[in-house]
């Protein structure tokens, strides 16, 4: 039971008290907007800039159907949900906007496949510079074990990294601007006092680094709970499970599988013959569907 | 039962004094019978002093006052005087509120005594108003427990007084205690709608609060402590001059103890506190009575901008505190007079502060000094009773604010300018009053009191006079017919006049408002009453959390009680009461909840002294749900990983319906010249009632109540001299 503030104010012996909720805002349940950038950066009015969202679909990182996207201006944050249709200005992932003055605010409905809409907004003015990339890993582990601590961190980061866990798998505490404890349980707390812990499942568990300011940054990483199945880690901390020996840069067919991170896994390898890189953030801007990628060939970065 | 004390002075003096304080009896005739021979009357000097003429040896002395208890004395003389102590006798006074000789038809009163027993209200007679027919169930602990929404009315459609002194606010942190102790509290009325020409500015209700004017034959007063608060209070009589005026004075002072004894914590780093005071200087004649007053009261906490326990630990450090802090301080001067006439004039200087300040940045202030008066007058003509007077406020109001970004939400209930996100320096100088004049005509059974009120107020526009008539049909010894009819209007306060913080082409608010009931004596003594109401608003004020106030397109209220009573001074009282209404508001075509919209309200309350030592109080109260309006949505801000709120339909959704029983036992202890009482009192909240108020988690997508305790003991002690 969390004890509440206002009700403190009545009598701090008889503090009111309510059920704690069973999720916090690292957690990246059902449909959601897990993240707006835009790139490159804003400034002044008549800047071009190039907007995207970053979704979760009923829980996961991937989609087999596209989440439909509109883009329009408005004066301010809570106009947002008084949007329509007629009022955006542009469609779709990508979109590539004007800015019409300073101080805009970019509006965003996202309208799920489930028939959730949810709306979102990013202030232009506080776009002055290019987004700074969050290139480096978030932690050097790849796999970890149940009621593992992980300190994840983005050193060096001039702004506020928001950390979420897609699923809800794991438990943040924010130590620093930069920095969180990741337990490895799913825990409730009430009134900062751990009232529940439940041990995550074995599998993958997917971490995103949101970096606030200048238009915003994200990375996303891999943690496997418990021994990975067989498959390769790529360069930027992501984990594809493969029915076959795989190296990067290798040319990999791709099939979907719903328990992966990114709902793929390696079918099939070949040798290098040019085609496309595999971008994995292609999937959680919905670039692409998890079906685009099914019997595809693409090169490991 | 032989109740003496030895003391001081000459052979055959006895003084009588009440038991219990030491109070002399004075000015009383008292009975006596001396050796059983033929009974013999004196009366008390104003010591309480009587002399009995005795022979030297043993005698037996039989005392007997009215209102106490007889008192048999074996006095042995010579002797110096003898103090006795008389008990007390309940007078077996019934009193009856109904048919009471007023403009205000729609009226309810509540004395010291009420306010002590009814458990509950703290000992507080302003809280014991939330326990009176027609007035809404609050939720004990929440955000709202102190407010008044009367009739249909919302909290600011009230004004309320002290001695004619409108006061700045009412409640400590809105709950708690009302900011006048009860101890010099003499009578307290409530006029629930329809009142008389004499009040004004107000769509709601009116409270005048009359302060305690006997003259004080020693000193006296009381100390108490109950969970929340410690207090004390004196009264003694200073001087009687020449011309037989009596000269007294009075003192009171509460503080709250909770940041003494509790533990700051980060979320509290200064506990909620509170105080109070109350001076007076007082003058009384047989036909005036004049008074120097000094009152006010203090609020101050300083806490977290946020609820630190869900928030990281980076997010906590980073999280402003947010110091809170509001006072007024009231001085002035009173002078009743009756004679030819009777009247009432009172004058006083208030300063009212309310101020907040984040520890970053943002800041909202605002102070307002203002000279209140207000005249009440009135005589008897060859064509019926004139009653007219005056009340002007001329009022100096400044609001600053510096805003503090989104931050400001988080501290929007208190400090709600700050919320707007829109810097304000601004100074309002205002006028405002009225003047009115009713009469009494008199045609046998039937009494009609037609007033006119015309309102005056600086800051906005000529407002049209006020047409108000009262009617009162008497049938017989025990049944009365009563309506009550007439306008009434009130302009916005000061702060949502001024740019940034409100709107300077606010309307004014008018309201037609009439009011018909029965009242009923069965043996003169048991009371039943039927008020029938209704209300036709214009141009209602909506006051939105994060916006300045907005304009209705008209409200409505109407709805019926019925009221029991049965009242044995000192021995016994019960009220029950069933009230139904509506009270809705106009918004873009469309009837909604108003905010004083409870439909059904059940109220009763029952105190009874067993004996001399024992008293045993019950209430229970049930509301309906109060309407609030919930957050429909939300918008994600990317550029902070923030939800934005965004209000679904004005209270479009209720809370459960809520029922609190509350049991108070005392104990009394009784000594010569000061007596004891503790209490004990018992609340229960059924678990599916104790829903406090709404909660929402990170992105608003889930909703939750806060719940208060269910179950909870409470002390009390009352020491009184």
């Amino acid at each position: 039971m969390r004890h509440r503030a206002p009700i403190a104010i009545g009598l701090y012996l008889l503090a009111g008290c309510q059920d704690p909720f069973g999720s916090d805002r690292h957690d990246l349940l059902g449909d959601r907007v897990a993240a707006v950038l835009a790139s490159p950066a804003g400034g002044p009015a008549g800047t071009t800039v190039v907007v995207n969202a970053a979704l979760t679909v009923d829980g996961r990182l991937w989609s087999d159907e596209p989440v439909d996207l509109a883009w329009a201006w408005t004066d301010s944050v809570a106009d947002v949900t008084t949007l329509s249709a007629s009022d955006a200005v542009e469609t779709g992932v990508d979109a590539s906007l004007r800015i019409p003055s300073a101080g805009a605010v970019l509006g965003l409905v996202a309208t799920f496949p489930s028939g959730f809409v949810e709306y979102a907004a990013l202030e232009m003015s506080d776009l002055a510079t290019l987004p700074v990339p969050l290139s480096a890993p978030l932690t050097d582990a790849t796999t970890v074990v149940r009621d593992d601590i992980v300190e994840v961190d983005v050193p060096g980061y001039d702004g506020r990294i928001r950390y979420m866990s897609v699923g809800g798998r794991g438990t943040f505490v924010e130590t620093s601007a930069t920095a969180a404890d990741l337990t490895i349980a799913e825990i409730v707390f009430d009134d900062a006092e751990e009232q529940s812990r439940t041990q995550t499942e074995e599998g993958a568990l997917t971490i995103l680094a949101l970096g606030l300011g200048n238009g915003n940054a994200l990375r996303a990483q891999d943690l496997w709970v418990g021994t990975p199945p067989p498959g390769i880690w790529l360069a930027d901390g992501r984990f594809l499970p493969s029915d076959v020996d795989v190296i990067s840069g290798q040319d990999v067919r791709l099939g979907v599988d719903d328990d992966a991170s990114w709902g793929l896994r390696i079918t099939a390898v070949r040798s290098s013959e040019g085609t496309d890189t595999l971008d994995l953030d292609d999937v959680m801007t919905g670039r692409f569907q998890r079906y685009d990628y099914d019997g595809r060939w693409v090169q490991l970065p | 039962m032989i109740l003496l004390a030895l003391a001081w002075a000459s052979a055959a003096d006895l003084q009588l004094s009440v038991r219990g304080t030491g109070e002399a009896i004075a000015t009383t005739p008292v009975q006596l019978v001396v050796d059983g021979g033929a009974p013999e009357t004196r009366i008390t000097d104003n010591r309480g002093r009587v002399s009995v003429a005795l022979s030297d040896g043993e005698h037996t002395v039989q005392l007997q006052v009215d209102d106490y208890r007889v008192a048999d004395l074996t006095l042995t003389t010579p002797r110096d005087e003898v103090r006795v102590f008389l008990r007390p006798a309940p007078p077996m006074v019934i009193v009856v509120e109904a048919f009471q000789d007023s403009p205000h038809t729609s009226a309810h009163s509540v004395d010291a005594e009420m306010a002590l027993e009814t458990p509950g209200t703290a000992e507080d007679s302003f809280r014991l108003v939330q326990t009176l027919p027609g007035v809404s169930v609050q939720r004990e602990l929440s955000p709202t427990a102190g407010e008044l929404a009367i009739r249909g009315s919302g909290p600011g459609d009230n004004r309320v007084y002290l001695d004619g002194v409108e006061i700045p606010y009412l409640y400590h942190f809105n709950q708690y205690a009302s900011v006048l102790p009860t101890s010099l509290i003499g009578e307290l009325d409530l006029y629930s709608s329809t009142f008389g020409a004499q009040y004004g500015d107000a769509v709601g209700a009116v409270i005048e609060a009359q302060t305690r004017d006997e003259v004080p034959t020693g000193l006296h007063g009381h100390v108490s402590m109950n969970f929340f608060m410690v207090g004390a209070s004196a009264r003694a009589p200073i001087a009687t001059t020449k011309s037989g005026a009596q000269w007294w004075a009075a003192v009171a002072g509460r503080r709250s103890y909770q940041d003494l004894a509790g533990e700051q914590t980060a979320q509290f780093t200064l506990w909620p506190r509170f105080h109070d005071y109350h001076a007076r200087l007082e003058r009384r004649t047989d036909r005036s009575r004049v008074a120097f007053f000094a009152y006010g009261a203090g609020d101050r906490y300083n806490r977290a901008a946020g609820e630190l326990d869900v928030l990281d630990p980076v997010e906590q450090t980073e999280t402003p505190s947010f110091d809170y802090r509001r006072a007024f301080d009231a001085v002035g001067a009173l002078h009743e007079w009756s004679g030819s006439g009777t009247g009432r004039i009172v004058g006083a200087l208030i300063a009212d502060r309310d101020r907040g300040e984040l520890s970053t940045s943002g800041l909202q202030v605002k102070q307002s000094t203002y000279l209140s008066s207000r005249l009440d007058w009135g005589t008897e003509t060859a064509v019926g009773r004139v009653s007219m007077g005056y009340e002007l406020r001329a009022e100096r109001t400044s609001v600053q604010v510096e805003s503090a970004g989104e931050v400001g939400l988080l501290v929007a209930e208190e400090a709600p300018a700050l919320a707007r996100g829109i810097d304000v320096d601004d100074t309002l100088l205002r006028l405002r009053g009225g003047l009115y004049a009713d009469v009494r005509f008199d045609a046998g059974a039937v009494t009609v009191i037609p007033g006119v009120r015309f309102p005056v107020d600086t800051a906005m526009r000529a407002q049209l006079p006020d047409p108000r008539v009262a009617v009162r049909w008497r049938v017989g010894d025990e049944l009365e017919l009563k309506l009550a009819a007439g306008r009434y209007q009130q302009a916005a306060e000061t702060e949502h006049l001024i740019p940034g913080t409100g709107d300077p082409s606010l309307p004014v608010t008018s309201a037609w408002q009439v009011a018909m009931g029965v009242e009923k004596t069965v043996a003169n003594r048991w009371e039943f009453v039927l008020d029938t109401y209704a209300k036709s608003l214009d141009d209602p004020l909506l006051y939105p959390v994060d916006d300045v106030a907005q304009v209705a397109d008209g409200g409505r209220a109407f709805g019926v009680e019925l009221v029991t009573r049965y009242r044995l001074l000192e021995v016994f009282f019960l009220r029950g009461w069933l009230g139904l209404s509506r009270s809705q508001v106009r918004v873009n075509g469309r009837w909604q909840a108003a905010d004083g919209d409870q439909p059904i309200i059940v109220g009763a309350v029952a105190s009874w002294d067993i004996g001399e030592h024992y008293t045993l109080g019950v209430r229970y109260r049930f509301g309906s749900g109060q309407p609030y309006t919930a957050v429909g949505s939300a918008v994600y801000n990317a550029t902070d990983d923030t939800w934005t709120p965004v209000a679904g339909e004005l209270n479009g959704a209720r809370l459960p319906a809520y029922q609190k029983v509350d049991l108070r036992f005392a104990r009394a202890f009784t000594f010569n010249q000061w007596s004891l009482e503790t209490a004990v009192e018992l609340w229960y909240v059924p678990k599916a009632n104790a829903q406090l108020y709404p909660t929402y988690n990170y992105d608003y997508s889930e909703q939750g109540f806060v719940e208060g305790p269910s179950f909870l003991p409470l002390l009390s002690a009352r020491a009184t001299f």
